[in-house]
């Protein structure tokens, strides 16, 4: 057994199912299944062949399996190209690589450029992309 | 291949599991595996465990059943009842409940 001094990663591993709720502080690594929500103080990575079924927040996100619900993160969703994700995504940084399958609505909150916060700000550009923060 | 529960993280509902598991954090609810389960010195299990081996150095409040062995290690503090062929108890575990080894 691992001395307790040993600084270990929570990892679910690609033989392990879960149903309920998992939180906590620290990052976690999903290789396979949970049904329920995620809520963390660090980092949740859903590994190739992990899924997440139900709501995830966390301070980054990166999804390289599947994730179905919605997402909330102070930080990043990034979604590898092995990724899907379907739901409503709540973040300040979204990216997907080249392959990567994403289904859902998109609320991101940055500031925008000077120039295009002016332009939104005086047009009320119906349509137009609203800058929250 | 297995699975890692760290200190500071929580899991509140159902474990299945067809390998090995550690837990240095919280487990709420119920566990089951196939495989060996070893509960680090500072976690805390609430929940009924079903185990091929069962090593406990934290806190487990729940009953066993284990088709191996069940080692309770100094520090260990378990409530519940131990089913299992084999048991060792190493001086300084705490111990409350029955223990049926299948005689």
């Amino acid at each position: 057994m691992a001395p307790m001094t040993q600084a270990y990663e929570t990892t679910i591993g690609p033989r392990t199912r879960l149903r309920g709720r998992l939180h906590g502080d620290g990052d976690v690594s999903m290789e396979g299944q949970l049904e329920g929500n995620v809520t963390l103080g660090g980092k949740l990575t859903i590994q190739e062949g992990g899924s997440v079924k139900g709501e995830a927040s966390a301070s980054d996100v990166v999804v390289a399996g599947e994730l179905e619900g919605p997402v909330r993160s102070d930080g990043a969703l990034h979604v590898a190209a092995t990724g899907r994700v379907n739901g409503v995504v709540r973040v300040t940084a979204l990216s997907l690589e080249d392959g990567a399958r994403f289904h859902g609505e998109v609320h991101a909150s940055f500031d925008l450029p000077a120039e295009l916060a002016e332009k939104v700000a005086t047009a009320g550009a119906p349509g137009a992309p609203a800058a929250r923060r | 291949m297995s699975t890692v529960i760290a200190p500071g993280i929580t899991i509140e509902g159902e474990i299945t599991s067809d390998e090995d598991l550690q837990i240095g954090g919280t487990v709420r609810g119920k566990l089951t595996s196939k495989d060996a389960v070893a509960i680090d010195a500072g976690a805390v299990v609430e929940a009924d465990v079903q185990a091929s081996s069962l090593t406990i150095g934290g806190h487990l409040v729940g009953n066993s059943q284990v088709a191996e062995r069940v080692d309770l290690l100094a520090g260990a503090r378990v409530i519940g009842n131990v089913k299992a062929a084999r048991i060792t108890i190493a001086e300084g575990a705490q111990f409350k409940g029955n223990v049926d080894m299948d005689v």
